[in-house]
């Protein structure tokens, strides 16, 4: 046979499809997260009363935020899940090497953020829908706009991409050697306990992002930071057997 | 051209060493058995060639590459064994279709040929085959690759043995079609002998020898006879195999460089002279011991 030419790009290309046509069931794990959330969101995110004789005034709250953080932890896990043994052993089945098989399950799980980024503001628009014949009345500024929807997409797009980053570094650390799988949570619960509940780093750290008020700034913000999660993922992991 | 060549090649894990000090090269389109018991280093030699682990010392060159982290030996080369992970969510026919992305050389008529052959269906998923259809599966795919450089590792796993009998007629005519490089490794010699030209025989991760089939089929002859007189025509030959038979009988198995008036004499003297087969001589090669699991049971 003859001998056959490729590279990184298109390597990557056809991986990246081979992981969209194989791991779709990601997609349909996130679909029964969001719905399940959306169920714990009729509950209502918070609720306060007050009441004289006359008046009693129950106020309950109902967000879609819940949808979002569902979707977070879904991000964070699946994206851990996307550097375990058997996901990295099946791209080696075919044609890859270490790199392309990064790169494609990076693109994959950034296309699984988009899609769960919209879907999950989708959700909330969804629940507003389904609160409004609950409880029937009038609604009061619940006015969505392109633009608002357009921004809380990229919010969350962009927020569930941090998180798939954390967890795919997450992942390849824990891959690296057997004894990672008991000191990273050893150390990150240790950790919390050496901070302790007022300590400042881990809130400045969350702050860095959520009080980030310029959405391009915001937006700046987490693709370095993923960047450098996604890049110190390779770098660390380049060495890495597979099969063994 | 030189489609592996192996300089030295050592793979450690821990405190045991897989392989060792491995030198060797195989040429272009040549059909080479890789032997040796369980445990003696085969599984560790093929993945470093394929570059799924890396070596400890010493130089490995696959398509003159480095196999580790290289894309040109992995779309080259293909490496079947019973434990290749696939996608649960992918049908069979979804997992050929996938395969056909990759490999620019894939056949997918042959492909599908096979498939039918075999009996599998379309809508089966990969985790529910039994092993020896798995087996079945993964060879349609290493057939159908056509990669430059096959490797199967004990492709055969759990195949009854007419569908063994089938693979291997179908990968000697795949290759007679389409000539590349294919290294097949097992355990036992005898079902595979006629498939190969070469033999690369190794033990407790040394490499005992690399030859041809024919010159293997040369190399020891088997004697059996009285034992004294067998002692005497055996000294200062090299002794793969001795087993007593009965009380005075001796039957061994030396290297094959008598003189032919030397083995003459020995036949008027009542010794029997015959052929080694080449997969005995195999176990005798790779056996710890010269008497094999007699000697365990020999307090004496």
């Amino acid at each position: 046979m003859y001998l056959t030419e490729t590279n990184v790009l298109e390597t990557t290309k056809i991986l990246y499809k081979y992981k969209l046509n194989a791991y779709l069931n990601a997609l349909s794990a996130l679909m029964f997260v969001q719905i399940l959330a959306l169920f714990f969101s009729f509950l209502g995110v918070g609720s306060m009363g007050f009441g004289s004789s006359t008046v009693n005034l129950q106020v309950t709250t109902y967000s879609g935020s819940m949808v979002i953080v569902f979707s977070l932890m879904w991000a964070f896990i699946i994206s851990i899940t996307m550097t375990t043994k058997p996901y990295r052993n099946s791209d080696f089945s075919f044609v890859t090497n270490r790199v392309t098989s990064h790169l494609s399950s990076i693109a994959f799980l950034i296309t699984a953020c988009i899609f769960a980024g919209v879907t999950s503001m989708l959700m909330g628009l969804l629940l507003k829908v389904i609160m409004y014949f609950r409880f029937g009345g009038e609604i009061i500024g619940s006015h969505v706009g392109v633009t608002d929807l357009f921004i809380g997409i990229s919010g969350t797009v962009f927020y569930l991409i941090l998180l798939s980053s954390l967890g795919y570094f997450v992942g390849v650390l824990s891959q690296l050697h057997k004894m990672m799988k008991f000191i990273l949570p050893i150390v990150f619960f240790g950790l919390l306990f050496v901070w302790g509940p007022n300590a400042k780093l881990p809130s400045e750290i969350v702050s860095f992002f959520i009080h980030e008020s310029s959405l391009f700034l915001f937006i700046l913000k987490v693709v370095g930071t993923s960047l450098l999660f996604y890049m110190v993922s390779i770098l660390i992991s380049n060495r890495l057997e597979v099969r063994q | 051209m030189n489609v592996i060549e192996c300089k030295e090649l050592s793979k450690v894990y821990g405190n045991t060493n897989a392989i060792e000090d491995l030198s060797f090269t195989i040429e272009e389109n040549k059909i080479t058995g890789l032997i040796g018991r369980n445990g003696a280093g085969k599984t560790t030699l093929l993945k470093i060639l394929a570059g799924y682990l890396h070596k400890s010392t010493g130089e490995v060159n696959v398509l003159t590459e480095d196999p580790f982290n290289s894309l040109k030996v992995s779309s080259n080369m293909i490496f079947i064994d019973d434990q290749m992970t696939l996608p649960e969510s992918l049908t069979l026919l979804e997992i050929l279709h996938s395969a056909k992305m990759f490999y620019k050389n894939w056949d997918m008529d042959l492909a599908l040929r096979l498939f039918r052959y075999f009996s599998f269906h379309d809508n089966q998923l990969h985790g529910s085959l039994s092993k020896g259809m798995r087996s079945t599966f993964n060879a349609i795919v290493g057939l159908s690759a056509r990669c430059k450089l096959t490797i199967l590792d004990e492709p055969t796993t759990g195949m009854d043995s007419s569908v063994r009998k089938d693979f291997y007629r179908a990968l000697l005519k795949e290759y007679i079609d389409h000539p590349r490089t294919i290294i097949i490794s097992s355990h036992l010699l005898n079902e595979i002998e006629d498939l190969l030209e070469d033999v690369l025989l190794i033990k407790e991760g040394n490499l005992l020898l690399h030859k041809s089939v024919d010159e293997l089929k040369e190399m020891a002859i088997g004697l059996k006879g009285k034992s004294n007189v067998i002692k005497e025509i055996i000294q200062g030959k090299e002794v793969f195999y001795r087993n007593t038979v009965g009380k005075d009988t001796t039957y061994v198995a030396v290297e094959n460089s008598f003189p032919n008036e030397l083995l003459q004499r020995a036949k008027e003297n009542g010794i029997e002279i015959s052929s080694v087969p080449t997969d005995d001589l195999c176990v005798y090669l790779t056996n710890r011991t010269k008497g094999g699991i007699d000697d365990v049971f020999n307090r004496n």
